[in-house]
């Protein structure tokens, strides 16, 4: 119960403690009272929640990566085989994919300019075309009604006839395309390398930022605040908001450049990926990497679940990771292959324990049990949308478009009069600027004339200015030494001289 | 290997068929509602403005005396009846849901200067500058042609009346005029007589739990208070000018607003008349009358700016003022006694029915729209605060004279205060004193 409280709670109350006005505290006091009941109650209702998560679990020396999907396909029930399937387009790929924010419509974008949505409850294809150019990523905005794709040039927007609506010319060569449902923002990164968003109920531009670290190929939303996540070639990841006209975040992931990266639902961690073949664990609290796992090779794409699961798309192999964010994980939880194909998207079907996989050769959908949120909430997002629900959710969250100012790293700042003591303040200040430091500067040394620049001289150069803590205490100590040793010396010839001397001028030495 | 897998079945989660509601599935996780505060926020804003675009406050115009409308009741007992007394003498009984007018007399000669219905609901009095108390019946009658006769009349001994109120629960009322007197149904004299110093009063009105309580306002600039028990009248206190009008607060027995010429309005506890509770200024010309929300929460008061404002009780400035091209000089405001409406007459011969809350919706509401209603009320609430929201919720177009008035007398107000802090600033400290705003108004206070 305590937990389920903590899940509801928010955050701690105001103290009530110092104050003398009695009305202002009467009247603080029974709204911290109302916040407790309704985190009680809500926790309460928990029990008339109608599914639960699912599972899979391993007995005796079983373990659970071993378990094939043609093993699951005999375990699970009719319902969910269905959804084990292969669509085999081999002609147009690889495929990007994307699901709709209820999980109920698939679309699909092959590289060759296939571009197809599906509706994955009634299985038919609600949509289908050619559209003769690269396709390099696809995204379903706020219902299936809309798609966004990043095309050869420019970034289009279809309807669910495959009929082209819009094209948004700004968005110069988009290679990744990101939205955010709330606020109705497109967000887009490509070989230019600059962060747009475009506002898709008023087609305006809203933001453009220049990364000015070259093209970039992956990019991801923060469910939890809205904040683009950008990963470079420099191994660099950038975090924007369109309120921001600098970077929010900047922080050295890897030393070599990024290949994919997510963040998890709750906009704690953040998975990246490198050509190093790394794995990173970041906590966007602290910045701080939290654990690291090493693979064969980098992974193409990676996708978070609802309920914090990691999927690692690399060559054709898939791989689940189950408690792997937040802990450390020995071992992965499902694996699979895809023989002959390369992995191309890994996403995660919402509200289902289902992966999609858009590879080489078309789409593969396999079963992680565990992966999808259980129960959903009918005014997010309802895979059993009627026509009616869809219009009538489309005009109020049109109604309730959060403004672009709203995104910023922490999202509950809006109405909140900011409290924290200087001293926290600065504190955090500073692990922020810690974060966006870079490593030491690179001196790129000059051609010299010949001969000079040969690798004995240039190891020469280097030491030249270099003071050696350990050789110059043994030069100080010699230097003692050898004038210990003069002064010896010179007693020693003045004794001689005083003995050589006539003893009238014998007064004239020192005794 | 032990296996489950989320597998929803449509038809569990649909309905059966077309005519069955829709099913609707909660899931209260917050992870699953991201930028809650934001998309409250959202909320709260566009509340806001849904507010300014229902805000439709008048609810008609009751046209049909030919002279200014002076005085105005209500019954305690019944929604629809409305009196309204005129400036030419003419009474007229109004049915408010029909908004037509269902009885009239020409009662007075000169202005009808006060009304009030009894507290059986029955029949009503009516008081005017001839010097005449007359009692009428309060039936609805159905030929308008018939020529109405008061049931009893009562004849004052100087000079006409310029108030009359009923007791709330006994047969006795009281009139203001040279004197404030206290009269019995049964007795053709005054049973009671009451000067203190005014030449004239202009309002009186009985306290609505303590019975024998009553408040007059006079010329010499006093709210003076009776205890009917006594035959001397009890306190009074001398503000700067004169009040227009007093009004009971129903729920807080002890406390009392005036509507005074200084355009401000007044709240008094009667057990510390030495200084105001509270100031409530906005009006920009005399305020002439005020009336008390039944809740004791909030009271409308008419003015001689050609605006009605609404106050909650507490505050110092106004919630909501109402006003309309046609409407001249207010003379008299009523709430209504469901605290929905609230009725004025002024100059232009014309009753108004306005609505207490502006953007409130009227007929019917589903409990679902009242469940929506209440949850915006308390983001706004919630958000009131929020720069965006005070502002869109605070902007009230005014007619641009009042607009004026109200700069140039802040203007006044700055320097005057200008004025205080400067002397503060280079005289010895402590040696400049300073009367705080509620007692300066304030002359004396009289026992």
């Amino acid at each position: 119960m305590d937990r389920q409280l903590e899940k509801y709670a928010r955050g701690p109350g105001n103290s009530t403690e110092k104050l003398t006005d009695q009305k202002l505290r009467s009247g603080l006091e029974r709204t911290e009272k109302k916040f407790e009941d309704a985190a009680h109650n809500t926790a309460v209702a928990e029990l008339l929640l109608p599914e639960d998560a699912g599972f899979l679990e391993a007995e005796g020396m079983e373990e659970t990566f071993k378990f094939g999907q043609d093993q699951l396909k005999e375990a699970v029930d009719v319902n969910t085989a269905r959804e084990m399937f292969d669509l085999s387009l081999p002609d147009l790929g690889p495929y990007a994919i994307d699901y709709t924010k209820n999980g109920r419509f698939l679309l699909l974008g092959g590289r060759k300019g296939h571009l197809a949505l599906m509706d994955t409850l009634r299985m038919d294809i609600q949509m289908e075309v050619q559209l003769r150019e690269t396709i390099r990523d696809v995204k379903t905005l706020h219902n299936e009604n809309l798609v966004a794709v990043a095309q050869k040039k420019y970034v289009y927007i279809y309807d669910n006839q495959g009929a082209e609506v819009h094209c948004l010319r700004e968005h110069v060569e988009p290679r990744r395309l990101e939205f955010l449902p709330y606020h109705f923002l497109l967000g887009s990164v490509g070989r230019t390398g600059y962060v747009k968003y475009t506002d898709i109920s008023t087609g305006q531009l809203v933001a453009e930022m220049g990364t000015k670290l070259g093209a970039c190929d992956s990019l991801r939303a923060n469910p939890h605040n809205g904040v683009l996540h950008a990963g470079h070639h420099n191994g660099v990841v950038t975090m924007w908001s369109p309120a921001m006209g600098k970077p929010l975040v900047r922080m050295l992931a890897h030393p070599a450049p990024i290949t994919c990266l997510a963040v998890e639902k709750g906009g704690h961690y953040m998975v990246t990926s490198a050509m190093d073949k790394q794995t990173k664990v970041w906590d966007l609290r602290t910045y701080k990497e939290v654990h690291s796992y090493l693979t064969k090779t980098p992974p193409t794409d990676m996708d978070i679940s609802e309920r914090g699961l990691l999927s690692l798309g690399f060559g054709c192999h898939v791989q689940v990771w189950k408690d792997a964010i937040a802990t450390k994980a020995k071992a992965p939880y499902m694996e699979h292959d895809l023989p002959s194909r390369l992995i191309h998207r890994t996403r995660f079907r919402p509200l289902q324990d289902v992966l999609g996989l858009g590879h080489t050769e078309g789409y593969s959908s396999m079963v992680v049990p565990g992966a999808g949120e259980p129960n959903f909430d009918t005014f997010e997002a309802n895979p059993f949308q009627t026509s009616k629900q869809r219009r009538e959710s489309e005009v109020v969250s049109l109604l309730e478009k959060l403004t672009p100012e709203t995104i910023g790293l922490d999202p509950s700042f809006v109405g909140r009069v900011d409290a924290d003591p200087v001293a926290l303040q600065t504190e955090q200040r500073a692990i922020m600027e810690a974060a966006n430091t870079r490593g030491p500067k690179v001196v790129k040394e000059k051609k010299k004339m010949r001969g000079r620049s040969k690798v004995a001289k240039k190891l020469q150069k280097k030491q030249k200015n270099v003071v050696d803590v350990g050789a110059k205490k043994l030069r100080e100590k010699r230097e003692a030494e050898q004038g210990r040793e003069r002064a010896r010396e010179d007693t020693r010839k003045r004794e001689a001289q005083a003995r050589e001397a006539p003893a009238a001028l014998g007064r004239f030495f020192k005794k | 290997m032990k296996v489950k897998t989320i597998s929803r079945v449509e038809e569990s989660y649909t309905r059966d068929c077309k005519g069955d509601r829709l099913q609707v599935h909660r899931n209260r996780d917050p992870s699953l509602h991201p930028f809650e505060k934001a998309r409250e926020y959202t909320r709260a804003l566009q509340s806001v403005k849904l507010d300014k675009m229902f805000a439709k406050p008048l609810v008609g115009a009751l046209d049909g005396h030919g002279d200014g409308v002076f005085c105005s009741a209500s019954s305690r007992r019944n929604l629809v009846q409305f009196l309204s007394g005129a400036c030419d003498g003419e009474i007229r009984l109004w049915d408010l849901s029909r908004r037509s007018c269902v009885w009239r007399a020409v009662g007075h000669q000169g202005f009808v200067r006060g009304l009030s219905v009894t507290p059986d609901g029955a029949s009503f009095l009516s008081a005017g500058d001839d010097g005449m108390v007359k009692q009428w019946e309060l039936g609805v009658a159905s030929d308008l042609s018939e020529t109405p006769e008061p049931t009893a009349t009562w004849m004052g001994k100087s000079g006409g009346f310029k108030s009359l109120d009923h007791h709330w629960t006994d047969a006795k009322f009281a009139t203001a005029g040279d004197s404030v007197d206290l009269w019995d149904h049964s007795r053709a004299e005054p049973t009671l007589s009451y000067q203190w110093g005014a030449d004239s009063n202009n309002c009186v009105r009985f306290n609505p739990a303590e019975r024998c309580l009553l408040a007059s306002t006079g010329s010499s600039r006093e709210v003076c208070l009776y205890d009917t028990r006594a035959t001397v009248p009890m306190r009074k206190v001398v503000l700067q000018m004169r009040s227009n009008a007093v009004a009971w607060n129903p729920q807080e027995p002890m406390n009392f607003v005036c509507a005074n010429e200084d355009t401000n309005l007044y709240t008094f506890d009667l057990r510390n008349l030495n200084q105001a509770l509270m100031i409530h200024k906005d009006h920009v010309s005399a305020v002439m009358d005020v009336s008390f929300s039944p809740t004791g929460q909030e009271f409308a008061s008419g003015s001689y700016d050609r605006t009605v404002r609404v106050f909650p009780h507490r505050a110092g400035r106004s919630r909501e003022v109402y006003h309309t091209k046609r409407m001249q000089r207010v003379f008299c405001v009523n709430f209504s006694a469901d605290a929905r409406f609230v009725m004025t007459g002024s100059d232009d011969t014309n009753l108004r029915i306005w609505k207490a809350n502006a953007s409130e919706k009227l007929g019917k509401v589903v409990p679902r729209e009242a469940r929506k209603q209440e949850y915006r009320d308390s983001l706004k609430k919630r958000y009131e605060h929020m720069p965006e929201v005070r502002r869109i919720a605070k902007h009230r177009h005014v007619p641009r004279i009042v607009k004026k008035a109200a700069e140039a007398e802040r203007v006044q107000r700055d320097k005057e205060r200008r004025k205080v802090d400067n002397r503060i600033k280079h005289s010895k400290a402590g040696t400049v004193e300073t009367v705080p705003e509620r007692k300066k108004k304030i002359v004396k206070e009289l026992t």
